[in-house]
């Protein structure tokens, strides 16, 4: 008779592996529910939850792909990396780079339709990572010392002194494509339109909860991946008037926060 | 041989507080109970699952502690993994501890049952082999995990699809062994005592009268979808007709103590759900007038 680790080693591979060997010698079954059946139902049950899971965190690809292509590309992933959290949450982490190195090479350019999968991947992990985010909602409002908030501050010009720092709500991407139709066309909840193209820079970024994606300038994109992700390396923004003029908009969206 | 004293009575639900009618917390319901006033939300308690809330520290959260400050919160888990022989997540337990700590929960709870080993996890709540081999192993996890949360543990039958051959004892016997050992909690999941009484071929009124009622600190109720040639707990249909009457034999033996719907895909409006809760109190005010009357 097998021992307790044996009979559950037994079961986990032939729920996740398949490797069910011989399960009438451990499983009961009956006319009903055979002892193949019954070890079926658990199998199903793991595959569709894991599958449920990704198309939860991955909805425009889903959609894009349409559910046969997006079941190929779940169904590999699963098999080829089993969860090893106490968390789902965790679980999708890898999808990205899982289509990233399973793509077939298309024509070779960075923008081959192939690559397409990824690099959707990367934008709605990125939107998983910043809902999750402790971000700035729950920080009390940095007041300048003018009594301004800093918002207000940098519209006037006050804040131009501050440091700055990028918070942990903020994905920065450099994409092949440009996915600013492919995001509005969902937001619309009109039917999928495929990307532009075109390499794009895109920030990811969390404000008052509500999640956006921001296409970025090259200029912006440096600038904010020099930025610290601690408030205590926050430095100040360089004298240049392209910046000047768009930091309300990075402090509204979320991009930045000032130190103290 | 040295003469043990009696062991000293357990206290009804150890002692745990019976905070009424609850139900699971579920993002889509999040904008109807941030808009809605605390006092008009209809329900007593809220249960969470756990793992939803560890590592998260966005909106989940902020309406989590709103929450947590108007009403009772338990903790639900589904990844302790009790049962399994792969060694205690400590750093899931830490977690745990750490999420207690913030919303002060009635209770924390999981099932019996095991999700993964070799570092894997299915996270499917996995049948234990009923034998005195898994009692022995299941009750020292829970000893060391109660140490070290440092309270009770409460935990909650399973839907089983399969049984193992090697198996001796009823499950009823080894959950109310399990608690009677440990001094844990149980949650009484009555939809999974149905479901897996017509997976299983028992009687659910066996099981449900075989359980330590004083160990019974809450009770689930929840729908199953209907295979045809068997049921699965996918808490997406309400309340079968055939799960009020264990409730009730349930409430009988073990009540008052606390209820819970889960209700976790093709999720209704609030109001339909506690509509759905609204029955349970319907059925123990008809257990209540039968024992007046008897």
């Amino acid at each position: 008779m097998a021992g307790l680790a044996d009979l559950q080693s037994w079961l986990q591979a032939a729920m996740l592996d398949g490797a069910a060997e011989d399960p009438r010698a451990h499983v009961l079954g009956d006319n009903r529910l055979t002892a193949e059946m019954r070890l079926g139902i658990y199998a199903q049950g793991y595959r569709l939850r894991l599958l449920e899971c990704l198309g939860i965190e991955y909805p425009l690809l889903a959609a894009l792909a349409g559910p046969t292509a997006f079941g190929l590309f779940a169904q590999g992933y699963i098999a080829a990396h089993p969860s090893r959290s106490y968390t789902l949450y965790d679980f999708g982490a890898g999808f990205a780079d899982y289509l990233e190195a399973s793509r077939p090479s298309g024509d070779g350019t960075p923008q081959a339709v192939e690559a397409i999968p990824a690099a959707l991947a990367r934008i709605e992990r990125a939107r998983a990572e910043v809902h999750r985010a402790r971000g700035m909602e729950g920080a009390a409002p940095v007041a300048v010392e003018t009594g301004f908030d800093p918002l207000m501050a940098s519209i006037l010009g006050l804040g131009l002194g501050r440091a700055w720092w990028r918070p942990d709500s903020v994905r920065l991407l450099e994409l092949p494509f440009d996915f600013t139709e492919t995001i509005a066309a969902a937001e619309r909840g009109d039917p999928p339109v495929l990307p532009v193209a075109a390499p794009s820079l895109l920030a990811v970024a969390r404000a008052h909860y509500r999640i956006e994606c921001h296409p970025l300038a090259d200029w912006q994109y440096a600038w904010l991946s020099g930025l610290p992700g601690e408030i205590s390396g926050a430095r100040p923004a360089p004298a240049d008037a392209r910046l000047d003029a768009w930091l309300p908009f990075a402090i509204a969206s979320g991009l930045i926060a000032p130190a103290a | 041989m040295t003469q043990h004293p009696d062991p000293l009575p357990v206290q009804p639900r150890l002692g745990l507080p019976d905070p009424g009618d609850g139900v699971g917390l579920r993002e889509e319901h999040y904008p109807h109970l941030m808009r809605t006033p605390p006092a008009a939300w209809g329900v007593d308690w809220f249960e969470i699952i756990s793992e939803n809330y560890l590592d998260n520290e966005g909106y989940g959260m902020h309406v989590l502690e709103h929450v947590a400050a108007h009403r009772p919160i338990v903790m639900h888990g589904v990844s302790l993994s009790i049962g399994s022989t792969a060694p205690l997540d400590l750093a899931y337990l830490a977690k745990l501890g750490a999420l207690a700590a913030r919303v002060a929960p009635l209770w924390i709870s999981d099932h019996l049952c095991w999700t993964g080993v070799g570092g894997r996890n299915s996270h499917d709540l996995l049948p234990m082999p009923l034998t005195e081999e898994s009692l022995a192993h299941t009750a020292a996890r829970v000893r060391a995990v109660q140490d070290f949360l440092c309270r009770p543990i409460v935990l909650e039958n399973p839907s089983t699809y399969l049984a193992f051959r090697s198996s001796h004892m009823p499950e009823w016997e080894f959950i109310g062994r399990l608690a009677e050992d440990t001094g844990c909690g149980l949650l009484l999941d009555v939809n999974n005592v149905h479901v897996s009484a017509v997976n299983q071929f028992f009687d659910p009124l066996a099981y449900i009268d075989a359980i330590p009622a004083n160990h019974v600190v809450q009770i689930h109720l929840a729908g199953p979808s209907d295979h045809g040639t068997h049921l699965i707990d996918t808490h997406d249909h309400p309340v079968p007709d055939a799960v009020w009457p264990l409730y009730a034999r349930a409430w009988e033996r073990c009540g008052p103590v606390a209820t819970l719907l889960e209700w976790d895909a093709n999720i209704p409006p609030f109001d339909d759900l506690l509509a759905e809760l609204a029955k349970a109190k319907a059925v123990r005010e008809t257990v209540r007038d039968a024992l007046v009357a008897a």
